[in-house]
């Protein structure tokens, strides 16, 4: 795994005027994540009112012919609770498709959102995320080490005060219990485990894996490949996982 | 929060079982409602365990 970045927007923050160099960074594989982002305040292009915050969940599926897009818990508290839950949005963003891609969490109002820009047709994609979520930190991560940690401050934090802001220059040796893994939805309430880091090569996790909805344990249920859920998610559920002896941070919405 | 560990071998599935008590014995089992009926048995069990005999005294 290549070396990593870290940022940690600890204040709220704002959209950066430049939104081509926005687009320049996730283009090159930039993660964005925007803690405090209010909607009703602030103006995602195309979007301007918390009445357009609306989509089917199950859209993300979709997107994810041309991209994928994680959201990643990476630390629960103590007590298992959402409560602080440490989120990670991961955009790995199609340079070949044309798409543009942004993402967004309003911890605030606990939503979590993620909308893409515009498509090819000029028409602008938002999904809407209700969850209850309230992080304490929210990790900023580039993907790719062409972007440096100084260029990104530099281009997208016009409007962040670099005093709100907490840089952490992480290698893979500071992540020891994260393993880059994809929950991918295979039916109604049953997902797929995979090791993204090796070709999409599917991970059969220990009897006692945890799964979690919405941070409360569930029966998982493995039988070919699939590991079904009860209670079954709904639209809008996060899923998790954790494995005692391959420790796992993913989730998917469902 | 309960979390049992069975495994079927003649099915290849396995499951972790959790039970949450502060839900009903019947609404765990409508939660549970959508897997395989091995593992809605196991539920019932759990739920309901068999009471071993006493040992009769002369």
């Amino acid at each position: 795994m290549d070396k990593q970045h870290y940022i940690i927007i600890s204040k709220s923050a704002t959209l950066p005027a430049d939104e081509t160099a926005m687009e320049t960074a996730l283009e090159t594989g930039a993660i964005l994540v925007f803690k405090n982002w209010n909607l009703t305040t602030n103006n995602i292009a195309g979007v301007t009112e918390t009445s357009d915050l609306t989509g089917e969940v199950d859209t993300v599926q979709n997107a994810k012919v041309g991209f994928q897009a994680i959201f990643r818990p990476l630390k629960q508290c103590a007590n298992g609770e959402t409560a602080n839950i440490q989120a990670l949005c991961e955009i790995i963003a199609n340079p070949c498709n044309g798409y543009k891609y942004y993402a967004f969490l309003n911890i605030k109002n606990g939503q979590m959102l993620i909308t893409t820009k515009f498509d090819n047709a000029g028409v602008a994609t938002l999904y809407a995320f209700q969850k209850n979520l309230d992080p304490t930190q929210i990790f900023l991560g580039i993907s790719n080490p062409a972007i440096t940690l100084t260029d990104l401050i530099g281009e997208w934090t016009e409007g962040v005060s670099k005093t709100m802001i907490t840089t952490y220059d992480l290698d893979e040796t500071d992540l020891p219990t994260m393993r880059v893994v994809s929950l991918i939805k295979t039916g109604t309430a049953k997902v797929k485990v995979v090791d993204t880091a090796n070709g999409a090569v599917e991970v059969v996790l220990t009897g006692t894996a945890d799964f979690k909805i919405n941070g409360s344990s569930v029966t998982p249920v493995y039988a070919a490949g699939e590991y079904s859920f009860s209670p079954a998610p709904v639209a809008g559920d996060i899923i998790t996982v954790e494995d005692d002896n391959v420790v796992l941070y993913e989730s998917l919405i469902y | 929060m309960e979390k049992y560990y069975f495994e079927n071998k003649e099915l290849g599935q396995h499951t972790c079982i959790v039970i949450n008590r502060k839900y009903s014995n019947a609404e765990i089992i409508k939660q549970h409602k959508n897997q395989p009926q091995w593992v809605q048995d196991k539920v019932k069990e759990i739920l309901y365990p068999k009471k071993e005999k006493s040992e009769e005294v002369d």
